[in-house]
């Protein structure tokens, strides 16, 4: 009888696991409550200790990930910032740090689009953030563009056609990232981080190999996302950009400022960070001078350039060891710039 | 869905404490709902080509014991020309179709006729092949057709074996659903040890071979002699650890819920000659092709020539099963020679008749390295993408050179390593070749240690089988 009940209680785990596991949605959820959480048997150290900490877990590349740009002082706050951006602006979105912003909205390349409506009697700002890695790929078709700031009520009505439900279903049965979300719902909680450390450790001292998602720098002092540096990718700081590509680059980034300038921006920023790949080298492969190319290009925005400023200084002065964004230093010196333009 | 994967592992919980704990008339529902999501999580819509063979060959199989004669006859061509049909439409007509381009090209004709872009259907060769083996049994009058549909589409369905074997025969499987099994800690024990072995030949050996064979294939033009030779020889030793690793777990997992399926490996690479090695090797494929296609061709029936010529249809066909490509057909040639070649090696060796011990263990110990050898080299045109890819790595080997740099993936620790696994692994299948684990210490110590080992020293990388493709 309690060999029943006790397989019984397992089943149920074990299903309960598999339809969580499955849900997009209850992932999405879930993954946002863990890696806020400070609870040291239930959160994810995912966010924590750096991104390329986490796929790699080279007990040398974990760092404390954390932001403190420095808070602005304001007179006055005049100005409404909307920002499309990723991952380097998802987490600090803190309308303090920007100058003489009232209203800060944010919206991420990868999201559902979203719905606004300008307040005539603000400085409305649009600035688009978009790390090198993703600028090639979001900029290289004007038909799949993806227009992220929408007027409201422009945004067509979701249709539950036979096609979608059986999208949502099969999305549901079959979802992609099982795997990954089972990983993160069965071992990945603090107890196993160690364990995964003293593994990956173990492997790279004895055996020089480490997680694929990740490369190393030639003197071993920061990890790379291993996009970056395979150079038949065009995530790639090393695949090379072409006359042709460059011009289509130009001519979608006119067709989207003019966008956006008839949706009633004053003005509109765009700014591209840098790999830090870009900016170290890797091996050695030759630099595919992506955003030099593009910041030569005429184009309407208000460029804001990190590539040179970056260039000066050793690339840990910018960017983490165990994390493909850009650290304290790094974001102030972006700050800096954008704060300047704000108030032009 | 992959064995190698934590999808498989969580799915696997579910079916078999299912599967023990609902109403054991029930089982098929489980078994045959579990299989079709195992088939799905690949390419959804390809159950519905799965659901067509199914329902053609269950009536086939009904109808061949329901008639006689030349009507017989006829219900079985049909279930052989729609099982056939669906692989010569899905696995072989762009390859046709494209050698239709080449011997147009060669006469400055266009080839009107279009390619299909379709992927090939994970398993299809295997289950199809298990299928056929259904349909022709009960023609033959050795196996009762299955009345119960559920249970008949379990048979081809049945998801440890699904998309990678073992290719089961219906005499076999079939009474099995039909059983009731209790649950049986002595099994559940030796499957799961079965399992745990098959994953650590995967993802412990396997895949780590795969990095230096993987790396040495793509760029055959960089490496040396020495580099390509150690490759050639890894891919051997990959090659056998990802697909009986595969059958490992496949037949564990069954055994698990009670099911006993066939054997499909017994340590191949001992073999003293090629026919032995095929007798060891993908045991449940050579075996299939033996029954119903050797056979039906005459077998040894018709004189010696006709006999020859028989194995080297089988072995080309067998080329051909394997894979829609020239380099299959070639690898399926070469064995077909090589078997014809050691009949008349064989005769030559029983007139010299060694007597003594010592002549007879270096017999054996050569012929076990010339086999190894002929199956290693064989394997070249299995791995190649193309055969001027096969050409280069022969001249790579032929070539002896050890200058240049040796650009091997695996540093030198990494790679000492791989040979102590491989020796650990040809010890471990010629000693304790079975599983059978009394003492639940033991059982809880080996698995614990396997389990370590696979984590600790597995290469996850979410690489699929070699033979999914087929």
């Amino acid at each position: 009888m309690a060999k029943k009940i006790i397989s019984w209680v397992v089943l149920s785990v074990l299903i309960l696991i598999f339809i969580v596991s499955s849900s997009s949605s209850w992932m999405k959820k879930i993954t946002e409550q863990r890696w806020k959480s400070n609870n040291k048997i239930w959160r994810s150290d995912g966010f924590r200790y750096g991104d390329l900490f986490y796929m790699s877990f080279l007990s040398n590349y974990k760092i404390d990930k954390s932001w403190n740009p420095k808070r602005v002082k304001k007179d006055s706050s005049f100005i409404d910032l909307y920002i499309i951006g990723d991952s380097y602006l998802k987490y600090i979105t803190d309308k303090n740090i920007f100058a003489g912003v009232d209203n800060l909205m944010f919206v991420d390349w990868r999201y559902e689009p979203m719905e606004i409506s300008l307040r005539k009697n603000k400085k409305n700002i649009l600035i688009f953030e978009t790390t090198e890695r993703h600028f090639r790929e979001r900029f290289h078709d004007t038909s799949n563009f993806k227009f992220q700031f929408v007027a409201k009520n422009k945004r067509p009505a979701s249709l539950y056609s036979f096609n979608e439900i059986i999208r949502i279903v099969n999305q549901f049965l079959f979802n992609k990232n099982i795997n990954q979300n089972l990983e993160f719902n069965l071992f990945d909680y603090p107890i196993f981080t160690k364990i995964k450390s003293i593994k990956a450790d173990f492997n790279e001292s004895v055996f020089s190999r480490h997680s694929p998602e990740v490369s190393m720098a030639d003197d071993k002092s920061i990890l790379f996302l291993s996009t970056t540096t395979d150079t038949t990718v065009t995530t790639s700081s090393f695949n090379s950009v072409s006359e042709k590509e460059m011009d289509q680059i130009r001519m979608i980034a006119d067709v989207v400022f003019q966008h956006y300038k008839n949706f009633g921006f004053e003005k509109i920023l765009f700014s591209v960070i840098p790999n830090p790949v870009s900016i170290t080298g890797y091996k050695n492969y030759t630099y595919n001078n992506l955003i030099p190319l593009f910041e030569n290009q005429k184009v309407n925005f208000t460029l804001v350039d990190l590539y040179n400023d970056y260039s000066k200084k050793p690339v840990l002065n910018n960017y983490f060891a165990g994390d493909s964004h850009w650290n304290t230093n790094g974001l102030q010196l972006w700050l800096d710039k954008i704060n300047a333009e704000l108030l032009k | 869905m992959l064995f190698n994967s934590l999808l498989f592992i969580v799915f696997f919980g579910i079916v078999t404490i299912g599967y023990y704990l609902i109403n054991p008339h029930k089982r098929w529902i489980l078994l045959l709902t579990a299989s079709c999501y195992f088939y799905m999580a690949f390419v959804p819509v390809y159950i519905l080509i799965l659901g067509g063979t199914i329902v053609i060959d269950y009536f086939a199989g009904i109808y061949l014991e329901k008639t006689q004669g030349i009507k017989k006859k006829g219900f079985l061509i049909a279930s052989l020309i729609a099982n056939i049909g669906v692989l010569a439409v899905f696995k072989y007509y762009n390859f046709l179709n494209e050698n239709l381009s080449y011997a147009l090209a060669s006469i400055d004709v266009s080839n009107p006729v279009p390619f299909l872009s379709i992927l090939l259907p994970i398993g299809l060769s295997f289950h199809t092949f298990q299928a056929m083996s259904y349909t022709i049994e009960v023609y033959r009058g050795n196996q009762k057709a299955e009345k119960h549909f559920g249970i008949y589409a379990l048979y081809v369905m049945f998801y440890p074996q699904l998309v990678a074997g073992p290719i089961e025969r219906p005499q076999n499987l079939l009474p099995q659903f039909h059983k009731q099994f209790i649950y049986d800690w002595e099994k559940v024990k030796s499957g799961l040890t079965q399992m745990a072995w098959g994953l650590f030949k995967k993802v412990v050996i396997a895949d780590r071979l795969a990095i230096v064979v993987d790396q040495a294939y793509k760029n055959v033009e960089l490496q040396n002699g020495m580099s390509m030779t150690i490759a050639v020889v890894l891919y051997s030793f990959q090659i056998y650890c990802d697909f009986s690793g595969y059958s490992d777990i496949a037949i564990g997992a069954a055994r698990v819920m009670g099911f006993k399926l066939m054997d499909n490996f017994r340590t191949p690479y001992f073999s003293k000659s090629i026919s032995e090695f095929w007798k060891r090797w993908h045991i449940s494929l050579s075996s299939w092709f033996k029954d119903y296609l050797y056979i039906s061709l005459g077998g040894n029936r018709a004189g010696q020539y006709r006999k020859y010529m028989n194995l080297f249809i089988v072995f080309l066909i067998s080329g051909l099963w394997h894979g829609a490509s020239w380099n299959f057909v070639i690898w399926g040639a070469l064995h077909g020679s090589f078997i014809v070649l050691a009949i008349q090696r064989d005769k030559i060796f029983s007139l010299l008749n060694p007597t003594i011990h010592l002549q007879k263990t270096l017999l054996k110990y050569f012929n076990i390295l010339f086999t190894f050898s002929l199956v290693t080299l064989a394997w070249v045109f299995f791995r190649s993408n193309s055969i001027g890819t096969s050409v280069e790595v022969f001249k790579k080997l032929s070539s002896f050179s050890f200058d240049d740099k040796i650009t091997i993936a695996l540093n030198s620790a990494e790679l000492g390593f791989s040979f102590l696994l491989i020796l650990f692994l040809m010890l471990k299948e010629k000693i304790f070749f079975q599983f059978e684990i009394k003492s639940d210490f033991t059982f809880w110590i080996l698995t614990g240690l396997m389990v370590t080992g696979i984590y600790f020293f597995g290469v996850f990388s979410l690489n699929q089988f070699i033979y999914f493709q087929f």
